[in-house]
């Protein structure tokens, strides 16, 4: 496939996708409607890549599922225009769309192993569309699929077409869907989140096939995100959804440099940035040595290593080793952070820390007595926050009872001092008294996390191990929680550890930095010296894969003069986006 | 493939039959003497004696056990009280009545349950599904001999369309075959149903649909295939649940499978037959579930590889 | 089937329309069990129709019905009131000793509710024990209770529950026990991957965390989260034991007389069949409208209190 030249204005030319003043309503159970978006104006061109972003609930979703009409049964969509490639959207019937899926509108969705069908192959999900929109024959079929794969960078592609999606990787997962997507030929891609489930280091690869498919074939792009750092890397424009509306639309370095909307301006303070020392060393904060040798630290592991046994096949379980040979140490005041790819053995270094699984072998001193020793240290004083605030309630508890249940029964506290002792928690990590009778489907998420907080703290702990504590929550409730953690951390002088994938929200919270590598700790110390100079080709990988929030410095986009000029902004939008 | 499955069938099977051995020991123990039943009504007390000591009924448990396994284990599987015949071929004679109305009861059910399965998920909330799921829940609140009574009324005694019991001509077979087949269509409907509905949920069937290829290829290829695999689970457990001898259904029709079989011994306290009827309809349980294992592989490359 | 519309459609995790945290409403139990009920139809049929079956078999004494046990030559194979030769004084006929067929259906009723419950209630405890055992000491003991469920269940329930009930004998109460004896399979398997499924989630790893007593955590963090999946499994199941006491009876190992029950009933009638067919054909749809209406109800259950089941 031949690169296109890349026209150097849009201006008068049809976009592939135009939306003007869209709507989604589903009708409630009890009568009436419930708008899902609302007055959406959309263009999409030919050679660009158009972002549509927002927090969840914003319908980012509905608006791109609206182009290929996978929307709730009886959910209804209606247009003053809506027109993909030359089709009026809203006079097609069943065969329309038919016609137009595959063709003309191709998508890859967010979770890479469900959107594959299991048992079938790799082969038969390319070729049915292969047959289907372009009608080739069985030979022409495989040697058009087996091409396709290996334009999407996947190696051996005609053997994968004999497998099925459950002997590939995430990130081969989402190569092959998009191969499904494109191979029809569309004049528009949709990608829904196609790099959220992914690793940060596999995420970069999976955008860069993506912007490099649409520089070689000019497909349009819309692709849905709630990340502001893909946004910049990848997008030509960007176009911002709340609460089922448009907030602003734009060109995306205008967008980033001089957003107009409040909101968007909000989520662009919070977009992650790279760390000025990872590209400028020399602003590196010299590591304050002296404090580093005073006194025993807090924690310390030696030598914890720690194997699981998977229940695994019929045939016996294999044992996989989770921590090898684990040493590591923190001072008392300090936040450590982890960091490290999923699997990577963090999870399972919290859980011994909390006590949740023994090491096979090793110690973990906590104030200089062993944790799974006979003089066993207060296990109180270590606390964890989880990651997934819903699972981590018991959803038939009161919040009241939540809060206070590592109290313990021993203390014997009167249900008056029990309720007393929960307001002070919940005002203590933001939350108004009142919710201490409610049960935990009855708050939002970042709620949820905030009383997860406050169960932590109730023992007054000397150390806290957030474990991803914010990945599960929007980026503007993120914001929050991490503020509030930063903010308890003093005021209790609390030691942390701090475990998450995004390696910014690590860099900024964090004294030292661990990073793990299948189970091992591959490099060990202050966050500018690891950042700054890292030693190990692994830590550098996953400092490469960070993604910088600045359009302008975009490692994916091809060099364009011109950028197709921004769709017009409508003052319409402008009015419906009120300071938050 | 088939080798794994008959590796799993083999590590099932000993520890499945040893238990079951032990089981059925204990409960014949427990259940007592059964010379009571044997002896004519005018045998002296010192005949039934003898007996009991001729049968070894008066050893110990123990010992009672081990020449039990022994027994089992030399392949002599006992005398039947009521035939005075060896029992294992007591029982495999009536094996080949209880196949056959097992085999018709299967067609039946899985003749009316898979289409009105998979048209109620299709048509969700509609009349069809309202009609297919109420004839469920009532197919399963319906007693199943009930049933069975109830077309020998209708069919046999007022139509005069079809024999009411016996075996023999096809026409024999439609009858009981029907009562069994209702029965599980209806709990076959349902579950085929709700994992039809649930296959449609799924991500990938959105893919399907988002790739513009026919909603018969949507349906028949991506979902079907996905959704036969709980059917093929609930199909099995009814086939193992039919051969144990449609105890009730073949005593309504007289059939003369295992089940009228073992309700007889059950009657007369016939324990060399009971006993053996247990294993035999235990190691047909597990070939069941061997051929099961085979086809779940055929159908799910993730089980197969 | 029950129809609510939230469930039919599905929506994307991103749709989920934006609710502001001020609006979000405290739970009412009391309330939305009742709301629930209300608004299903066909949990509410089976609610009613339940109700009024246990309703009639409590006050089976006090209702102007004849005596189910006086025989009576004169009244031998009486027809229902509505054929010719039916009488007002047996509305459902007679059978072959006279006996008038509604009383003893309504007096048959209570021998099927009195062993449906029991028999549940037994097997759902015993299982709930051994489940709670298995799932969370596993082990040895795991195994071993496993190895003698799948012999259990190798056998088929109804070829079992005949070979115990060789052992324990007939009538109500040893019924009650055989039954629950080979039931209680059902609810240790349903209970023990019940509690391997929570025990693997956060709340039990915070629980564990804030060092909370076994029983604490047996009873406050698994129980409540088990307890639905087997009120649900038990609802059901008391309809599949009335059956299954219907066709043990029906074979002669179940109820005895004097005491009335269907299956007894239906077996006598088998015989008449041919002359008499409302013999046999009432106790049938009796026991058809109960275990239906308890069907019914169980599938709203499963819907209210536990979407995940199938």
């Amino acid at each position: 496939m031949s690169t296109q030249a890349i026209p150097n204005s849009p201006a008068g030319k049809e976009p592939v996708l135009r939306y003007r003043n869209a709507s989604v309503v589903l009708p409630r159970p009890r009568g009436g409607d419930l708008p899902l978006i609302r007055g959406v104006d959309l263009d999409v061109y030919r050679n660009e890549i158009v972002a549509l972003v927002g927090e969840s609930g914003s319908g980012k979703t509905m608006t791109a599922l609206s182009t290929l009409r996978l929307l709730p049964q009886n959910a209804r969509f209606s247009a003053d225009e809506a027109v993909l490639n030359g089709h009026d959207l809203r006079s097609l019937n069943a065969r329309g769309w038919r016609a137009l899926r595959g063709s003309h509108v191709g998508i890859v969705f967010q979770e890479p192993l469900s959107s594959l069908n299991p048992v079938l192959t790799i082969g038969d999900q390319i070729g049915e569309v292969l047959y289907h929109k372009r009608g080739l024959s069985r030979r022409q079929r495989r040697a058009e699929a087996t091409d396709l794969l290996a334009r999407m960078g996947l190696a051996r592609p005609a053997q994968l077409l004999d497998e099925y999606p459950f002997q590939l990787s995430g990130g081969m997962r989402q190569r092959v869907m998009l191969a499904i997507a494109m191979a029809g030929e569309p004049a528009l891609l949709i990608a829904d989140e196609p790099t959220t489930a992914l690793d940060n280091s596999v995420q970069a690869q999976v955008l860069e096939l993506i912007v490099s498919t649409a520089a070689d074939t000019g497909v349009g792009v819309l692709m849905i995100t709630h990340d502001l750092s893909v946004v910049a890397q990848v997008a030509d424009r960007v176009a911002v959804m709340r609460h089922g509306e448009m907030v602003e639309t734009g060109d995306v370095r205008e967008v980033f440099r001089a957003p107009k909307a409040a909101y968007t301006r909000h989520l662009i303070d919070l977009a992650p940035r790279i760390p000025a020392v990872v590209r400028d060393p020399a602003t590196a904060q010299t590591p304050p040595a002296a404090d580093a040798a005073a006194g025993t630290p807090l924690l310390e592991l030696r030598n914890v290593t720690k194997h699981y046994v998977q229940p695994g096949n019929f045939w016996g379980s294999r044992t996989t080793l989770a921590l090898d040979n684990v040493s590591l140490s923190l001072a008392e005041g300090k936040t450590l952070g982890l960091v490290g790819e999923s699997g990577s053995g963090k999870s399972s270094l919290a859980r011994i820390i909390i006590g949740l699984s023994k090491p096979d072998s090793g110690a973990v001193l906590f104030d200089g007595r062993d944790l799974f020793g006979p003089e066993q240290a207060r296990r109180s004083d270590v606390q964890i926050v989880f990651q997934d605030p819903l699972s981590s309630l018991n959803p038939r508890m009161r919040i009241v009872d939540i809060v206070t249940e590592p109290l313990g029964e021993k203390q014997r506290l009167t249900r008056d001092q029990r309720r007393h002792e929960a307001e002070t928690l919940l005002e203590t990590v933001g939350l108004p008294r009142h919710m201490i009778s409610r049960f935990p489907h009855e708050l939002s998420g970042g709620q949820r996390q905030r009383v997860g907080i406050a169960r932590a703290l109730s023992v007054r702990p000397r150390l806290l191990i957030c474990d991803e504590p914010v990945s599960a929550l929007d980026v503007s409730v993120q914001a929050e929680i991490i503020a509030l953690l930063q903010r308890l951390r003093e005021e209790f002088r609390l030691t942390t550890i701090f475990i998450a994938h995004g390696l910014d929200s690590v860099y900024a919270v964090s004294d030292d930095i661990v990073v793990l590598e299948k189970g091992r700790v591959v490099e060990h110390g202050h966050r500018d010296t690891v950042f700054g100079s890292p030693q190990h080709p692994y830590t550098r990988k996953l400092i490469d894969a960070i993604l910088d929030s600045d359009p302008d410095n975009s490692r994916f986009k091809r060099d364009k003069a011109d950028y197709p000029q921004a769709a017009r902004v409508s003052t319409q939008l402008e009015q419906t986006s009120p300071i938050i | 493939m088939i080798l794994t499955a008959f590796g799993r069938l083999l590590l099932q099977a000993v520890p499945v039959l040893f238990t079951v051995s032990l089981i059925v020991f204990i409960l014949v123990f427990l259940a007592g003497d059964p010379t009571v039943m044997m002896i004519p009504d005018d045998a002296t007390e010192a005949d039934r004696l003898a007996l009991v000591a001729a049968w070894g009924l008066d050893q110990p448990p123990h010992v009672q056990y081990l020449r039990y396994m022994s027994n089992i284990l030399s392949g002599d599987f006992g005398t039947s009280y009521s035939y005075g015949t060896s029992a294992l071929p007591i029982v495999l004679d009536r094996l080949p009545a209880t196949l056959l109305l097992t085999a018709a009861a299967m067609v039946v059910a899985i003749a009316i349950a898979v289409p009105a399965g998979i048209l109620a998920a299709l048509n969700r909330n509609s009349a069809i599904d309202l009609a297919v799921s109420g004839a469920s829940v009532l197919g399963k609140a319906m007693p199943n001999f009930w049933v069975g009574i109830m077309l020998i009324l209708i069919f046999g005694v007022q139509l005069r369309l079809l024999p009411v019991s016996g075996s023999g001509t096809f026409a024999h077979l439609i009858l009981p075959a029907v009562t069994l087949g209702t029965a599980f269509a209806a709990d076959l409907a349902k579950l085929v149903r709700a994992s039809m509905l649930e296959t449609l949920g799924q991500d990938y069937i959105r893919t399907a649909y988002a790739k513009g290829i026919p909603d018969w290829i949507v349906i028949g290829k991506h979902a079907l295939r996905n959704a036969a695999i709980p059917t093929v689970t609930m199909t099995s457990l009814n086939v193992i649940a039919l051969l144990g001898g449609a105890l009730v259904t073949e005593t309504v029709f007289a059939w003369p499978g295992l089940g009228q079989l073992i309700v007889n011994a059950i009657y007369t306290k016939d324990m060399a037959v009971i006993q053996i009827a247990v294993f035999v309809i235990t190691v047909m349980t597990l070939l069941v579930n061997f051929g099961t294992d085979i086809v779940y592989r055929l159908i799910d490359p993730r089980i197969r590889l | 089937m029950t129809q609510s519309l939230m469930t039919d459609t599905r929506l994307p995790k991103d749709t989920e329309p934006y609710v502001d945290d001020a609006h979000r409403q405290p739970a009412r139990p009391l309330r939305d069990f009742l709301a629930s009920l209300l608004s299903s139809k066909s949990g509410l049929v089976g609610a009613v129709l339940l109700a009024a079956i246990v309703l009639i078999t409590l006050s089976a004494d006090i209702l102007p019905i004849a005596d189910p046990q006086k025989r009576s030559l004169s009244t031998r194979y009486l027809p229902p009131v509505w054929l010719e030769r039916g009488v007002i004084a047996h509305p459902l006929g007679t059978d072959g000793q006279g006996r008038d067929i509604l009383a003893r259906i309504i007096h048959g009723a209570r021998s099927s509710v009195i062993v449906g419950v029991s028999a549940v209630l037994l097997s759902g405890i015993l299982g709930l024990v051994l489940g709670l055992l298995a799932g969370l000491r596993g082990g040895v003991i795991d195994l071993v209770l496993m190895r003698l469920v799948d012999a259990i269940l190798a056998i088929p329930a109804m070829l079992f529950m005949l070979v115990v009930a060789l052992v324990v004998g007939s009538g109500i109460a040893p019924l009650i026990v055989v039954i629950a004896l080979t039931n209680w399979v059902v609810y240790t398997r349903i209970v023990r991957a019940e509690v391997l499924r929570v025990k693997d989630l956060e709340f039990v790893a915070a629980a564990r965390v804030s060092r909370v007593r076994v029983t604490t955590l047996i009873l406050r963090h698994l129980l409540p989260n088990i307890l639905p999946a087997v009120v649900v499994v038990a609802t059901l199941n008391v309809g599949t034991v009335i059956l299954t006491e219907s066709s043990l009876s029906f074979l002669g190992f179940g109820i005895q007389p004097p005491q009335i029950s269907w299956g007894q009933m239906l077996a006598d009638g088998r015989q008449q069949l041919a002359t008499s067919w409302w013999i046999s054909t009432f106790p049938g749809i009796a026991l058809t409208m109960t275990v239906f209406s308890i069907i019914l109800l169980g599938d709203w259950l499963r819907d209210y209190l536990d979407p995940r089941l199938p």
